[in-house]
This record gives structure tokens, sequence and C-alpha cells, in this order.
């Protein structure tokens, strides 16, 4: 499995450079931190990779080998990478059983619905949801603790072999936290490359990141290990910047 | 032979005679009641103004090709077997199904069923043999559209042939739902069924219709009609299933009546591309503490019009209401809405909500939606709202990180726009509903 981003340039529809060249290459299965503070162009990036209409992406994004590029966004998600987003969407009327049974029989070649669903009872288990959740409208009038973790079983149920999860850890509570670092340890443990967008180390108390990026005015200012992390945490974002810390 | 010519002259519907009406009747061995009723339709259309909605369609229909509509009925045909199945009709249900004309039975469970009904009392049969052998049908059978109702109406009723009689005896609920289904198989003037339901204190029934074509038609007019009538804490539940292929103008008249107190009555309409659609439902609530629903979905693409007039009329007190409507136009469709709760006068503390809601799709579709509330009561509570809606590109979006493409996506948010109405559906009709609508959106 490899994953890499080459020379990634992401311009916004009105012309704005938000992400000024980020290389990556990720090649093993594993959680890898991309962190930064607001505005440093994280999320930008991950929707220029899933090919967003909003932005327009100079560079190259392959999947294993692959350039997908030019890829409509379901043909890159049904190639296997998919953004867990930061606010997900409402979907009136369809509900979360139905939803993700439709996804779990595509992404995981289940051909029965009611193995579909018993695939799709044990994601939301996994992450803390009851039962119920599965006859409710996906994501309508849900809190936004349980749409978080709602979108990381999403994701779950699609067995992507790269995740691009956008701050997972947002508007999530001190009690869910754990359910949500136990998810992102299954995508890894399923065999994912997880990319793991975010801007304050919380919760890397649950899990531990094989590397951390630091992103910052639209550039990987900093790579490095889980020192990064407690730098990051004293320091703070714009000293390391400045300081080209990690390297 | 004058006669002969009448049939075979190819004459627009619009322009038949008294005589030619006379003989319609004549040959179809009608009571002379019926006869009167059809009479009576004739002379409102030639003394009203003609509709533009209506007329112009049913102008474009021969007298030779309506005829032969009527004599040649097309089931149970491989195309039409095809055809039903498109309404969600199992192949080994297709002979419970009144057609046009007359009901064929040779399933041998279907036959079980019918007979249990028969020793309860349940009339279902043909409404061209119950106008001959029921003295009840007289009693009911176009009072509720009645020929002088309006235009639409009047063609109905002078023109008239087939559909089924369902009388269901005091007390008797019937468990599954009673299934018809109308083919037109040719081009012209299809259907003209009249479904008449008779429904008796504390009796329930739920009546699903299907109408479709088996093959992509010409030209082709859909008149059918249904009126029905409700007794004191009697259930009526009617879904009709439209599904059509070719040009076809679907102008159903439906009108229910609901005299008993506490009973309910439900009409729920499924419409899937016709080119143009008027419909009018209509419920008229008499009993106290009467209740009923007039709901619909519908999805229109191309150049289709549609047009829909649901009307609730309360006339008793504390009687209460609901108009629901979802549709969904694409390509350059276009519709216009124009519900109306009417709380007359007696219905004292009346209660109702009307909603209508459409899902846009393309820069050219467009609706028009114009709800009207009217009272002669000062405490009746009655609301509307409206909303027109478009599908975000940021939805598209979150659904193609599933993996979903365009169409996939429109499937889903359809069908969930849809599912406020589905779901109120008997379960086995919504299963056949969505299947319906997912043949539907991929272009049948």
């Amino acid at each position: 499995m490899t994953f890499e981003v080459q020379e990634a340039r992401v311009l916004t529809s009105d012309g704005k450079i938000v992400v000024k060249g980020v290389t990556l290459s990720l090649s093993k299965p594993g959680i890898y931190a991309v962190m930064g503070p607001n505005g440093a162009g994280k999320s930008s990036l991950v929707n220029a990779i899933m090919g967003h209409q909003q932005y327009k992406l100079e560079g190259r994004v392959l999947l294993e080998g692959e350039d997908i590029t030019k890829l409509p966004t379901h043909e890159r998600a049904r190639r296997g990478i998919t953004l867990a987003t930061q606010m997900p969407l409402e979907v009136e009327g369809v509900r979360v059983a139905e939803l993700l049974s439709r996804i779990i029989k595509r992404f995981r070649g289940v051909e029965n619905t009611s193995e579909a669903l018993s695939i799709a009872r044990e994601l939301v288990r996994l992450v803390g949801l009851s039962d119920n959740i599965l006859s409710r409208y996906f994501m309508v009038g849900m809190s936004g603790g349980e749409r978080k973790r709602l979108e990381l079983v999403r994701v779950l149920a699609q067995k992507p072999k790269v995740a691009l999860l956008d701050e997972p850890d947002s508007g999530v509570d001190v009690e869910s936290m754990p359910l949500v670092a136990k998810a992102i340890e299954r995508l890894r443990d399923e065999g994912a490359i997880v990319l793991l967008i975010t801007h304050q180390p919380r919760l890397f108390k649950y899990i531990e990141p094989n590397y951390v990026y630091v992103m910052y005015d639209g550039r990987i200012v900093a790579h490095g290990g889980l020192e990064l992390v407690q730098l990051i945490e004293e320091k703070g974002y714009t000293w390391i910047a400045h300081h080209n810390g990690g390297r | 032979m004058s006669r002969v010519k009448y049939v075979l002259e190819d004459k627009p519907l619009t322009d038949l005679s008294r005589d030619d009406i006379v003989e319609f009747s004549r040959k179809r061995r009608e009571p002379e009641w019926v006869l009167r009723r059809r009479l009576e339709a004739f002379e409102y259309l030639k003394t009203s103004q003609p509709d533009p909605k209506i007329d112009p369609l049913i102008e474009k229909v021969t007298y030779k090709v309506f005829i032969e509509g009527l004599e040649n009925p097309v089931l149970p045909t491989e195309e039409a077997i095809k055809a039903a199945e498109r309404l969600g009709v199992k192949p080994e249900e297709l002979e419970v199904l009144a057609s046009g004309f007359s009901i064929d039975v040779d399933n041998v469970v279907v036959k079980a069923v019918l007979k249990y009904l028969e020793k309860r009392g349940v009339i279902f049969t043909s409404m061209d043999e119950a106008v001959k052998r029921y003295p009840v049908v007289k009693e009911y059978a176009f009072r509720a559209l009645h020929p002088r109702l309006n235009r639409k109406t009047a063609y109905h009723v002078m023109l008239w042939a087939g559909g089924p009689f369902i009388y269901v005896p005091k007390g008797v609920k019937i468990p599954q739902p009673l299934q018809g289904v109308f083919i037109i198989g040719r081009e012209g003037l299809g259907q003209t069924e009249h479904t008449l339901i008779v429904l008796e204190e504390g009796a329930e029934l739920h009546w699903i219709e299907g109408c479709t074509t088996p093959i992509a038609l010409r030209y082709a007019v859909h008149l059918g009609g249904l009126e029905g009538f409700v007794k004191d804490n009697a259930r009526l539940y009617v879904a009709s299933i439209n599904n059509w292929l070719g040009e076809v103008h679907h102008m159903p008249v439906k009108r229910v009546i609901v005299e008993g107190d506490n009973a309910y009555a439900e009409l729920t309409s499924i419409a899937f591309y016709a080119t143009t659609a008027n419909t009018s439902p209509r419920i008229d609530l008499r009993g106290r503490k009467s209740r009923g629903v007039v709901q619909s979905i519908a999805l229109y693409r191309d150049r289709q019009r549609v047009y829909s007039a649901p009307l609730v009329r309360y006339e008793a007190p504390e009687t209460s209401a609901q108009i629901l409507n979802r549709t969904v136009v694409r390509d350059e469709a276009v519709e216009e809405f124009n519900g109306m709760l009417y709380a007359a006068r007696g219905a004292k503390g009346a209660t109702g909500f009307m909603s209508c809601n459409t899902l846009v799709i393309g820069d050219k579709a467009k609706s028009i939606t114009i709800p009207a509330i009217g009272t002669e009561e000062k405490d009746a509570e009655l609301s509307h709202e409206a909303s027109v809606g478009r599908i975000s590109y940021e939805k598209l979006y979150y659904l193609a990180l599933m993996g979903f493409d365009e169409d996939e996506a429109t499937w889903l948010i359809v069908n969930g726009f849809f599912e406020p109405v589905i779901n109120k559906l008997p379960i086995d009709v919504q299963i056949e509903v969505k299947k319906i609508l997912e043949l539907a959106l991929l272009g049948h």
C-alpha cells in the first residue's frame, strides 16, 4: 500500500493559494498525524485530495501508484480513499442502516443485507453508539459527538486503504474521546493509512501516532515522532514554524 | 348500420353526439340509470366552458381509438406482466388484478381470499358487472364524482368503462390490501376505469391501484376515477401508484366522502413520469371527528408538466385533515401546486395542516406553489407550509466520499425526500414503492 502526495499546491476558487507545496509519501498502515493551527491549510489539503470542486489541486496524488488527481470524487472513494469530514451532513429521510448497508455491500463485498447490517451494528457499538441509531435518519438531529462517531463508523464501513480524518476529535466530549480513538485504531488495524488532522493533541492520550507532521501557513514545517507533540504543547505552532523544530 | 358507422368514424371524443353516448351505453348493456348519468355529463360538457388544461388533450383522442382500446384489453400478456412488475406487482399476484374490464382469477390463493371475503359479505367485482347486478351501486355511483362536478369529472362519467366495485359490510376489516392494476395497452384514451368503494360502519380496507403502460406510447390519456364512501368508524386507505412510459396525460378524478363519525380516509398518490399530470384528489369530511389525509409523492422530468390541486373540505365539527405533497422536478419539468383546505360552515373546531415541499434538480426545472386556506368558521385552525429546495453540491460531494456517483446520490436524496410519505404506507407497499422509485430514477 502506498499513498503519495507530490508537491501539492491548493488554490481556492477565488485564486488564493492555501497549500503551498506539500509532499507526503506513506507506505505502511499506521496513524499519521497532521497538526497545525486553524487556517494552516489542513482541511483544504484533504478536501483537495478528495476532489472538492472549491479547490484546485496542482501536483499529484498517487494511490498505489495510480494518479487519482483527475478522477471524480466517487471514483477516488471507490479506489479506497475517503475523508471523514469535519462537519458531517444530514441525509434526510435515509436511515443509518440503509446507508451503511449500501456502503458495506459495496466496499466489503457483502451481498446479504442482514450480514451487512450485522457489520454495521458491530461498528456502531465499537464507537459506543446504541443500536437504535441504525433506525434514525443519517445525522439528522444528532449531537455533535454522535455525528463525529457516526462519521467514523461510515469511514470504517468503507474499509479504506487511506482514511483522511479531518478533526475527528473536535466537538467530542471527554468520555467519547477513547471511543473515537478506538475507531481510529480499528482503521489502522484493518490496514489503512490514517491521515489524522487535528490541531490539539488531546487525542494522543489514547492513541499514539506513528508519525507527526506540522503544517503551518500551507506548508509542512516540521515532522517527527511523538516528541513533536510535546513540543507543540510547550512552544506552540508559531514557535515551531519559526524554528523549524523537529526536523 | 349507422351505429356501426359511429364506432368506426374517426371523430374526436370532444365531438361525440348524444346518439354516440346512447349507443355506447347500449352496447355495454347498461341499465338506464347509468345512461342517464352519462347523458347528464354529456349535457354538462355541452353547456360549460372548455377547460384549457383538459379539453385539448381529450380532443386528440378519437372515438374509434377509444372503442378499440376498450375492446382489446391487454391482460395478461407478457408485456402487461412486465408493466405490472414496474408497479411492484409480482407475476404470481398478477392474476389478482382487476383489469379495466374484468377480474381475472385463476390463482388458487387469490380464489381462496376472494371466497373468504365473499363469505363475509364483501363484494369485489368489476363495475361493468356491478351496475347490472347490485342495487347498492346505484345508491352510490357518481354521487361523489357526479357528472356536473367539473369538466374532467364529466368526461370521466361520460366515458367510464371497467374498474372495480368494492363493498365492505359493517365491521369487516380486510387484513391484506386489495390490489388492482390498470394498464393502458394502446394509444388513445387508454383508461377510464371507475373505482367505487363503499365502507360500512367499522369496516376497513386498503386499496392499492397501479396504473401503467406496457410500452412507451405515442399518445394516451388516463382519465380514471375513484369515488369512496366511508361510514362511522370505518377506515379507508387508498394508494395509487402510477408509472408511465411515452406520452401519457394523467388526469384522474378522485373524491372520497367521509360520511361517518370518527371515520378516516387516506388518499396517497405516487406518480412518476406522466407527460402532463392534472390531479385533484378531494376528501369531504362530513362526519363528526372524521379525519382525512391527502398525500402525494411525484417525480417528473424532461418537459413534463404537473398540476396538482388536492382539496379537503370540512363540513362537520371537530374534523381534521392533512395535505402532504412532495414533488421532485428535474430537467425542464414544471410543477404547479394549488392545494386547499376549506372549512365550510358547520366545521367548528376543524384543524388541518398542509405541507408542500418541492425538490428541484437542475437549473431549468420549476415549481410554483400556491397553497390556499379558507374558512367559514372562526375557530377552525388551518395552517400550511411550503418549501422549494435544491440538491446542493456539498451534499453530492459528501455522498461521493462514500462512493456514490451523482445518480446514486440523487436517488438517495430523492428517496429520503419522499420518505415522510412513504414510511406511512403499509410495509409491503413501501418496499414496492422504493423499488419503483429506483427503477424510475434509472429511467425505467
